[in-house]
């Protein structure tokens, strides 16, 4: 288990970080066909995200308030990042029906602006989690 | 490096977000004053590159503060993440934004009610940010001294 946990841990520091470099270049080339592989590995990490959250925060102890905390936070963070992404990734990628209304497009960019803020946030949370960087333990 | 001059440099850096925090809020303040944002003139122009660096400031000073954070003080270390966070949160929305909408902006582009919005929310987030940084780096220098 170890093993696994190192694995994904990396894997969510590189996507943060692909992720976050990729989100600040856009707009300097056409980085439409760059974000339609990248949104692949992102749901990818958003669905494993979720699943190392939430095993976090069941072997939190009650007695480590910290970690408590922590693991909650984490958990809703991947939560909300997983709702978010997949609403935003079936609606104006995958099953879009956007037309090209300016105000419309507008929104959606704002909401892949949030989206990819959080998911970044989140993922570096996750990997750093699962490569042991920079988390105490009271134990 | 000797430890004097790397107090000095902290205090100075604390200074300088403390500084660039007030002069932000009182720009946007006036902005919303005169309702005149103005994000295409030249006082922003410049501001940006100061925001820019204040922005790269916050988010190294956070990550030694998360870093630092004893283990046992369970407010520190909720404060010192919630702190790297925000930093990481406004280093990505603030180098999105000026790259799309002034440095790398194509021709004929024109600020949208959206981005504008965007613009106050950096520019209110980093107050935030920057203000506590700052505070935070300057009382640390001055409890080294003590």
């Amino acid at each position: 288990m170890e093993a696994v946990k190192r694995i994904f841990g990396a894997v969510h520091i590189v996507l943060a970080v692909v992720v976050g470099v990729q989100f600040i270049v856009a707009p300097l080339y056409d980085a439409v066909p760059v974000w339609e592989i990248l949104n692949w590995l992102m749901a990818i990490g958003v669905i494993a995200g979720v699943v190392f959250s939430y095993m976090r925060w069941t072997s939190a102890k009650a007695s480590d308030h910290g970690e408590r905390v922590g693991s909650g936070a984490m958990l809703i963070g991947a939560i909300a990042v997983l709702l978010l992404f997949f609403e935003q990734w079936f609606t104006t990628r995958l099953f879009a029906s956007n037309g090209d209304d300016a105000l419309i497009l507008d929104r959606i960019n704002l909401w892949w602006q949030v989206v990819n803020v959080i998911f970044v946030i989140v993922s570096g949370e996750i990997g750093m989690w699962l490569l042991g960087i920079g988390h105490h333990s009271d134990d | 490096m000797s430890a004097t001059t790397i107090e000095t440099l902290q205090r100075a850096l604390g200074i300088y977000l403390l500084v660039l925090a007030l002069a932000v809020g009182a720009q946007v303040v006036l902005a919303a004053l005169t309702d005149e944002w103005g994000y295409e003139n030249d006082v922003w122009s410049i501001a940006n590159w100061l925001i820019a660096g204040g922005t790269i400031s916050a988010f190294e000073q956070s990550i030694r503060r998360a870093l630092a954070a004893d283990a046992s003080d369970v407010f520190e270390r909720v404060a010192s993440t919630f702190m790297l966070l925000l930093s990481a949160a406004l280093l990505l929305i603030f180098f999105e934004q000026w790259f799309a909408v002034r440095l790398f902006a194509p021709d004929g582009f024109e600020l949208t009610p959206v981005r504008s919005m965007t613009w106050v929310a950096v520019n209110v987030i980093f107050i935030v940010v920057s203000g506590a940084v700052g505070w935070k780096t300057l009382s640390s220098a001055r409890n080294r001294d003590m």
